[in-house]
């Protein structure tokens, strides 16, 4: 299994955002987290990754024990995985080209080859024409598709997506959800939070889990 | 993986340089801070030299032997000045003595018939030595002993008096002048690095960013605490310089008559000292920074 949920909780303060949730993703899966505002997608996504300790229950990602990850060694997790997130963490001073190329550099990527890869990923979200403008003059769907980019560039086991389409007119939601589907379909797990219904039914193979029914 | 460090140390000027007009305002910040620190140091260092140079003397009056042949008493206001401590030796030949004391008591009195055969006064010194900051009894005591023994000298008298004085002068530089210099040094290196610290704010979210895409912390730590060193260093050493070309300003003014004030700059010492300080305060709060 390359993701291994088993009852989770997590609360802040006296609110419990996840109840008891347990699911599991083998490779090359694609999995829907959907539910309501506030069923907790995003911090389940972001407890995948690292960014929210566990308060209760058991996670393994990518052969990593979330439990027992240390902070030396969670790095090393988040190189398996591409992550979008909701507010896309792009940095508006850099270049779209720069922001992209970022999780490349992190991995010591020599510069012709991150510039190559960039181009290329870039090209599938439609952002080369802007490869060097900068991100804070860029609309907030621009800004998405380089997140997007950014995710992908590292060839991911794990791509995650935390509401992907948001920001996003309907035929680019379209053809971003084509992108993860051709990324499922090479290899890559895919683990989207989304309550958008057009993305579910474009997704019709995926494990759907839907947080809102969970206690 | 040497040529990856030093990438990343070179990566960590790179980002400051590439954020010019931070990078200005940051770095006068820390020019002035450490200039207003230093210049405060070398009020301070001077305070203190003044004190230990002029207060913290005693003074001997030294009385030969009547009979004691001149030449003797020359060779012996020789070795006297080769003393260890001594800072000053005056020496009174008799005719010397009874010219200077007809000079002091004016055109009223005439001491012109001591001369030749009937000089009652014999050859005297004022010997002047430096007490060290361990002052005690003792050290008084030895250079009595030490003017005592040669053969020559009749009495000696030392203000019991000055040694009080000069005590309280090195006891005020101890507790007082040098806390305020260490204060002073702390207090620089404290707004030093917390303008270091602030300036790296603006760095957060790629901090962040970093992190989220999977940077080691080596890769994330090692630009911005060489950043914050390379702030630290131009900014000491620009500071350094605002506070030589200070003192050379501040000596012309006071280093004439009827002041003769020597402004002394810091040594090489004091110089490397700060900046190694700075350099270090600013990794430290870098650090801290990127820990929080």
């Amino acid at each position: 299994m390359l993701v291994s949920v088993k009852k989770l909780s997590h609360s802040f303060g006296s609110h419990w955002v996840l109840k008891n949730i347990s699911f599991q993703v083998r490779e090359r899966e694609c999995v829907i987290l959907t539910g309501h505002s506030g069923a907790g997608k995003t911090t389940l996504l972001q407890i995948l990754h690292g960014a929210q300790p566990i308060q209760r229950g058991v996670a393994e990602v990518a052969g990593y024990h979330l439990n027992k990850l240390t902070q030396r060694r969670l790095p090393l997790l988040r190189r398996q995985l591409g992550v979008v997130f909701q507010d896309f963490k792009i940095l508006p001073q850099k270049s779209v080209g720069e922001n992209v190329g970022m999780a490349l550099e992190v991995r010591r990527m020599p510069r012709a080859q991150i510039k190559r890869r960039v181009n290329a990923v870039l090209r599938g979200v439609q952002m080369e024409q802007r490869a060097d403008l900068k991100c804070a003059r860029l609309s907030g769907g621009e800004q998405q598709r380089v997140a997007i980019a950014r995710a992908i560039v590292v060839n991911p086991k794990i791509l995650m997506a935390d509401e992907p389409t948001g920001n996003l007119d309907e035929t680019l939601s379209l053809r971003l959800v084509q992108i993860f589907k051709k990324f499922n379909e090479h290899g890559t797990t895919v683990i989207l939070a989304t309550h958008n219904k057009q993305v579910i039914q474009e997704l019709p193979h995926s494990q759907l889990i839907d947080l809102s029914t969970h206690d | 993986m040497l040529m990856t460090f030093f990438k990343l140390l070179l990566k960590g000027v790179s980002n400051l340089l590439a954020n010019r007009f931070e990078f200005a305002l940051t770095l006068t910040g820390v020019i002035l801070v450490s200039f207003l620190g230093l210049f405060l140091l070398l009020l301070a260092q001077n305070l203190q030299m003044i004190i230990t140079q002029d207060k913290s003397r005693l003074q001997f009056e030294v009385y030969w032997k009547k009979d004691a042949p001149v030449q003797a008493i020359e060779k012996e206001w020789e070795a006297l000045s080769g003393l260890d401590g001594v800072v000053e030796i005056t020496t009174y030949p008799p005719e010397k003595g009874l010219r200077v004391l007809a000079e002091s008591l004016g055109e009223s009195v005439d001491l012109s018939w001591f001369a030749e055969q009937n000089n009652p006064l014999p050859a005297t010194a004022v010997i002047t030595f430096a007490l060290d900051q361990h002052l005690s009894q003792n050290q008084a005591r030895d250079y009595l002993k030490k003017i005592r023994a040669f053969p020559g000298v009749d009495t000696v008298h030392y203000n019991p008096f000055e040694l009080d004085t000069a005590g309280s002068w090195i006891r005020f530089s101890r507790t007082v002048l040098w806390p305020l210099m260490c204060l002073l040094a702390l207090l620089a290196g404290l707004i030093v690095g917390n303008t270091i610290k602030l300036s790296q704010l603006h760095f957060q979210n790629e901090i962040d960013v970093l992190k989220l895409v999977g940077g080691s912390r080596c890769y994330i730590m090692l630009p911005l605490l060489s950043g914050g060193a390379f702030l630290a260093l131009v900014g000491g050493v620009l500071g350094l310089l605002l506070l030589k070309f200070t003192q050379v300003s501040l000596e012309s003014l006071l280093n004439v008559p009827p002041l003769w004030l020597e402004v002394h700059f810091l040594s090489w010492e004091q110089i490397i000292l700060t900046l190694c300080i700075m350099t270090v305060v600013a990794v430290l709060f870098s650090w801290v920074n990127i820990r929080q």
